[in-house]
């Protein structure tokens, strides 16, 4: 008898916690609590109706190592230049020299030396010779090979060429090689910029 | 021969029933007051409204697409919509270029994601919206970075239920498509 009159008080206590507690107490649980994190809001596509925006465009232009003194070659002030000029046709090759790192130096990146422009220049202009040259004796590489570089800027075919087939790597180094692969420079227009095993000159 | 008898003091014994009613009462409160909420409520993202994709592929027929981005909304302001939908028209062999090229420029290391909206009429079968999404997402060593970058989604609706509309708010000049 005591034990059922202890069961009931212990009911009924725990019904008035219930009916009279103001707030909830939680016993915290032993394991560990995941927290799962509402998705991202994130443009989409939608049931309903979708928009297509046109992008902010960006002058198209090539990099190599960015530092204070590298130019970009702005290939919409080439294509700016060359309407001036009245030719759009601007086909020019570019013959630059990575000079040979002395033995026991390691400089972090060594610069173009002797850039002329090789081709194309009497059709082009003397403005966009000089632009272009100027241009590229700013860039600047990881000394991992030496030799003769050419670029082909190809305007009318929007395209930008890098031939390295004439660059060697330093005796007794390692030569991790430069790839050989193309992609396309995507703005609006569409700028091809290729790396060429082969000669272009 | 043994006859059976109804006994008349049986009497039903309700107290270890009532000893079972409270232990299980006790039990509940303990349980309720132990447990912690379950579940939790996630902000889903929501699929109506106003969606931005980069590229619309609406399946016109079994080797005809309308392949919609950013091109069409200077090509589609300067005509009627339905000039602009049968000039824009390209075949499966267009498609597969047009497809490619997206490719190669999402394989760009600088390249943002690409969302796709693939539409396809309820008649035509799901193996003409599986051959596009196929080749939108097929993997490859030198490709997977494409892949990676292309969020494609797939919807029905024949280019006959599609309005356009042409706008600008502060992201800047859109061709607005709408699913009636």
């Amino acid at each position: 008898m005591p034990r059922r009159i202890l069961l009931i008080l212990a009911a009924v206590a725990g019904l008035l916690a219930q009916c009279e507690s103001p707030c909830e107490s939680i016993i915290p649980s032993l394991t560990t609590a995941i927290e799962i994190a509402d998705p991202p809001e994130v443009p989409r596509a939608s049931l309903e109706a979708v928009r297509i925006y046109r992008p902010i465009p960006r002058p198209p232009v090539f990099e190599i190592i960015l530092g204070d003194r590298t130019h970009k070659l702005d290939w919409s002030q080439l294509v700016r230049m060359s309407a001036q000029a009245g030719n759009t046709e601007v086909d020019l090759v570019v013959r630059a020299q990575l000079d040979e790192i002395p033995l026991g130096e390691t400089p972090p990146q060594v610069c173009l030396a002797d850039v002329s422009v090789v081709r194309g220049a009497d059709r082009a202009g003397m403005a966009i010779t000089r632009y272009v040259e100027n241009v590229v004796k700013t860039w600047c590489f990881t000394p991992y090979r030496s030799g003769v570089l050419y670029y082909r800027i190809n305007l009318y075919g929007r395209r930008f060429t890098v031939s390295y087939a004439d660059l060697v790597a330093p005796p007794g180094s390692e030569d991790i090689g430069v790839g050989d692969w193309t992609f396309r420079v995507t703005n609006r227009r569409q700028y091809q910029v290729r790396f060429s095993r082969g000669s272009i000159r | 021969m043994k006859v059976l008898r109804r006994t008349p003091n049986r009497k039903l014994i309700v107290f270890p029933l009532m000893d079972m009613f409270f232990i299980l009462l006790v039990f509940y409160f303990l349980v309720e007051e132990t447990s912690s909420p379950m579940g939790k409520t996630i902000g889903l993202p929501q699929a109506t409204g106003m969606g931005i994709v980069h590229t619309v592929i609406q399946i016109v027929g079994e080797d005809r697409f309308l392949w919609l981005d950013q091109d069409a909304i200077e090509q589609s302001r300067t005509t009627s919509w339905s000039n602009f939908v049968q000039r824009a028209t390209i075949d499966r062999g267009r498609l597969t270029e047009k497809i490619n090229t997206l490719r190669e420029s999402l394989a760009h290391p600088e390249a943002q994601m690409h969302r796709v909206l693939v539409r396809c009429p309820n008649m035509l079968g799901y193996g003409v919206v599986r051959s596009i999404t196929d080749q939108l997402m097929r993997q490859s060593e030198t490709e997977d970075q494409a892949a990676r970058k292309l969020n494609v989604s797939v919807l029905g609706g024949s280019v006959t239920e599609l309005a356009s509309s042409h706008g600008q708010d502060d992201q800047g000049e859109y061709l607005q498509l709408t699913f009636p």
